[in-house]
């Protein structure tokens, strides 16, 4: 990410995103597309796997402690975390 | 528990005969009532020989003294010095077991979750940027995973966040929710590579190092939705798109669930902290998009948000409800 850069692309944003205003000036947002050289960056670094069960772990002790929530609230956020199986399963589900 | 039985009833059949039940004498102690004294029968001996009966279960006598030594060092009502103190104090009396007492696991430390009602305000469309108070190394006795991290309120959104495994292993991450839990982490970039990224800012005075990002989740079509993550630039100033993933949903799906119901927060993973940098979000501003557009972006205020820490030892620098805040412990 330092260093000499390649000219970066300014990417053509989907319709939907094409009106998104720039947080820092309100201007109309540009974006230079960056996601070759991340996924790049990214596939160097092995998978943790103890990372990525904490990650979820975490999730479930914070519905745990969670304020907000009431016992069922708990239990159902819980449920539905543990149950999740990806978009697919949800949209089976849906 | 002082009840008598009769003496010409018999016992209740168990398969194993109950322990005999010696017979108490007479013992007066001084009454709880006012003006008054009362008989108790003695029967400790009696409980001290059942308990000794009972297999000791050292992983929950452990948990809990952990527990009230995790009670002292994050107890909201004593300053530092006085958690500090008594904690040491603590300690002292458990001796050499505080060493094998297991952590406290999972928890905020500190940050925003959405009110319900604004966690469900978008239809089409919505988005989180902030400046990430990020330093390298967290400093204090970070041993194991910290995060810094946010939703955008969608339920299968990302997390784009910094993720600290102690003090020398520095990340950027992005979880996608959307591709849990088939393929859900797609971006890993160690922090030195995020240089140019970096950029300092001032807040109440003293300057930060932070990382600006923008987590976008949006509609591009019936039921069809893209996730976007855009990285702030300082060195090009231009944003970057560095993550981005289109995927089948519904709104319902986007909005009916806990996930997406945090904002910024300090992701914790130990059952007390003491001595970290200062950590937070600046300038935290949310979008909302209809189905005419994109809107402005805004502040995230203290009608949107509520804070939760679950009194991890961190204390508030400044909070500017709730966009800017900082924390250090």
């Amino acid at each position: 990410m330092t260093g000499r850069r390649a000219r970066p692309k300014v990417k053509k944003q989907a319709a939907a995103t094409r009106r998104l205003p720039d947080p820092r000036k309100g201007a109309p947002m540009k974006v230079v597309d960056r996601r070759a050289e991340f996924a790049r960056l990214s596939r160097l670094t092995p998978p943790d796997r103890d990372a990525e069960r904490a990650f979820i772990d975490s999730k479930l002790e914070m519905i745990r402690n969670d304020p907000r929530l009431n016992d069922a609230d708990k239990a159902r956020a819980i449920a539905r975390l543990k149950a999740r199986n990806g978009v697919s399963r949800k949209d089976e589900e849906g | 528990m002082a009840r008598r039985r009769s003496p010409g009833k018999k016992p209740p059949s168990r398969n194993r005969p109950p322990t005999p039940r010696p017979t108490p004498g007479p013992h007066t102690l001084t009454a709880p009532a006012p003006n008054a004294v009362s008989k108790a029968a003695d029967l400790s001996v009696h409980f001290a020989r059942i308990s000794k009966k009972t297999p000791r279960n050292t992983a929950l006598e452990k948990a809990f003294l952990a527990r009230k030594l995790h009670t002292l060092r994050t107890h909201p009502k004593l300053s530092r010095q006085q958690r500090t103190a008594a904690v040491a104090r603590f300690s002292a009396r458990l001796g050499g077991i505080v060493k094998r007492l297991p952590p406290v696991p999972g928890g905020v430390g500190y940050g925003m979750f959405f009110t319900d009602a604004f966690k469900t305000d978008f239809t089409h469309g919505t988005g989180i940027c902030w400046d990430i108070i990020c330093p390298n190394p967290p400093g204090g006795n970070v041993d194991t995973y910290l995060y810094l991290t946010a939703t955008n309120r969608t339920a299968l959104g990302v997390e784009a966040l910094i993720m600290y495994n102690g003090q020398n292993d520095t990340s950027f991450r992005v979880f996608d929710w959307a591709r849990y839990p088939a393929e859900p982490w797609q971006t890993n970039i160690p922090f030195a590579s995020l240089t140019s990224y970096l950029m300092p800012e001032t807040a109440h005075g003293q300057s930060y190092d932070t990382l600006m990002l923008t987590n976008l989740t949006f509609k591009t079509g019936s039921d069809q939705w893209r996730n976007q993550v855009l990285l702030w630039n300082q060195g090009t100033e231009a944003w970057e798109l560095v993550y981005d993933h289109s995927y089948a949903a519904t709104l319902a799906q986007q909005t009916g669930d806990w996930v997406g119901s945090w904002g910024p927060i300090v992701e914790t993973f130990q059952d007390a902290y003491s001595g970290t940098e200062r950590m937070g979000s600046l300038s935290t501003q949310m979008i909302t998009r209809t189905a005419s557009g994109w809107g402005a972006w805004t502040n995230l205020s203290g009608t949107q948000s509520e804070i939760r820490t679950d009194n991890k030892g961190f204390d508030v620098v400044f909070l500017d409800a709730n966009h800017n805040w900082a924390v250090e412990s």
